[in-house]
């Protein structure tokens, strides 16, 4: 069907010409597209991050003022565990072969800080960190490293 | 008399052909945008450790201070020494820092790292872990 139409005004005539279907260029949209995959697929990472948050103070690791259980990571895998009262008056230490006959000695509701050994790879730390919270233990920091003079 | 009609065929144009791509593509972009997500990259091989029962995504934007295997300190991507950080966190004085450990980094030299942090008044401390196996 033709859309043309001849319109008269007096001595002037109209012809209107048949409306052209104008179409988006398909090319241009693709290059922006691909463009854009490129950029996602160079930069986007699939490997989430997690994070363990540690003591901001000092104070947190080897003190002696609040009633804290200190364990004490050995190189041989083995557990010491120290618990101070608040006047750090009377410490006990106790030696453990394992993690498990550890927890069943330690006390959730205390603040409990892990201290290793200098020679401790964090792999390991990060394994008993993350072990000991899913035995209970809320209040779980990294204290400084011991030092071979307060170990003896 | 039977009459038969018969549609005029429509030209195809050659773009026609490229609508089943620019689909394709456009579902892999979808999917790169959803699934992905646009983190810092890490300048040096840091083999983070593996902590899979951990569940505390990074969400805020800190400092990252890295250690390499090899005892390397990085700060915002620009490697420097012990002292040379300590100048820096005194200056700038970070309120979140995320510390990016190599997992066979030893327990003292971390500990070096975190007593010139914690000399500091930082906020928050984070080690940064991995959930899975792959690097």
């Amino acid at each position: 069907m033709n859309t043309s139409l001849n319109l008269s005004l007096g001595d002037v005539s109209f012809i209107t010409s048949p409306r052209l279907k104008k179409t988006i260029s398909l090319t241009a949209l693709i290059d922006v597209v691909f463009i854009l995959l490129m950029f996602f697929m160079l930069t986007s990472t699939f490997i989430k991050w997690h994070s363990i948050a540690l003591q901001t103070s000092a104070v947190g690791s080897t003190s002696k003022a609040i009633k804290n259980q200190l364990i004490i990571l050995h190189e041989n895998t083995e557990f010491s565990l120290l618990i101070n009262d608040i006047n750090a008056t009377n410490t006990k230490t106790q030696k453990f072969r394992s993690l498990m006959e550890l927890t069943t000695q330690l006390k959730p509701n205390i603040h409990t800080v892990l201290i290793p050994e200098p020679k401790i790879k964090v792999q390991k730390i990060i394994n008993i960190l993350t072990q000991l919270k899913s035995y209970g233990m809320m209040q779980v920091t990294l204290g400084n490293v011991i030092n071979v003079q307060e170990k003896q | 008399m039977e009459r038969f009609f018969v549609k005029p065929l429509k030209k195809k144009s050659p773009e026609d052909a490229l609508i089943p791509l620019i689909n394709i593509v456009f579902l892999l972009l979808i999917f790169f945008m959803v699934a992905g997500s646009i983190q810092p990259l890490v300048p040096v091989d840091v083999n983070h450790p593996f902590a899979p029962n951990i569940d505390n995504p990074i969400t805020a934007i800190a400092a990252q201070i890295l250690i390499t295997e090899h005892n390397e300190i990085y700060w915002n991507n620009k490697k420097i020494s012990l002292v040379k950080l300590q100048k820096i966190l005194t200056k700038q004085l970070p309120k979140k820092i995320n510390l990016h450990a190599d997992k066979n980094v030893t327990a003292i030299n971390l500990d070096a790292i975190l007593n010139v942090i914690r000399r500091h008044q930082v906020e928050s401390i984070n080690l940064i872990t991995k959930k899975s196996m792959e690097n």
